[in-house]
């Protein structure tokens, strides 16, 4: 699975430690979801989709699929 | 990179940190009595037989209160670190049973003699250990 993680959090200027907080996990969680070495749960990504004010599949894509416009 | 072992604690939410401490004082009175009823066991210290059942009777209820905390621990925790958990707790017990029964096959062949209970559960906790830290490090 892959996500754009990076690039919202990015966008909105905020640190991994900032978006760790809001969500409610460590830094280290959020960092290994950027970088793919691990998949949220599916709460979890609701809540990060929720937060960013997207869908899910905005956030999130199976392997080998693009973000949705 | 950072250290992976201090990770957890540094940067886990307030509650996960709060379950990690409740979880140590646990720990740490369930060891210390251990030892101490181990102590005295071997130097007869503890005299009547009802004081030995007592005493192995705290020890177990302390480890049972250190089992539930734990419990509560990897529920509650930020979900990277009970996966980690989890993990490291599967890879401790797939070692503790593969080497308990290749040891019940090597004493049943004659091939080795009698061993201390103690070396499994040892073995069991360094490998957990050792699951644990190399899960952190592949997730830092």
């Amino acid at each position: 699975m892959t996500n754009r993680l990076k690039v919202l959090r990015a966008e909105r200027d905020w640190t991994q430690a900032h978006l760790a907080e809001r969500l409610g996990v460590s830094r280290q969680t959020v960092n290994a979801i950027e970088t793919g070495k691990f998949d949220p749960s599916l709460p979890l990504a609701f809540r990060i989709a929720e937060l960013f004010s997207l869908a899910i599949e905005e956030v999130f894509q199976p392997n080998g699929a693009s973000a949705p416009r | 990179m950072k250290n992976p072992m201090s990770l957890a604690c540094e940067e886990a939410p307030a509650r996960d940190r709060q379950n990690l401490r409740r979880l140590r004082v646990s720990l740490l009175t369930w060891g210390a009595t251990f030892l101490i009823v181990t102590l005295a066991a071997t130097r007869d210290w503890l005299g009547p037989a009802w004081l030995e059942v007592a005493a192995i009777l705290l020890c177990t209820t302390l480890g049972g209160a250190a089992l539930l905390r734990y419990g509560r621990y990897v529920r509650e925790a930020d979900e990277l670190r009970r996966k980690i958990e989890v993990d490291s707790s599967g890879y401790a017990l797939g070692v503790g049973v593969l080497a308990g029964l290749t040891y019940f096959l090597l004493d049943a062949t004659g091939f080795v003699g009698e061993t201390e209970v103690l070396h499994l559960v040892t073995l069991m906790l360094l490998t957990k250990g050792a699951a644990e830290f190399l899960l952190k490090r592949r997730y830092a």
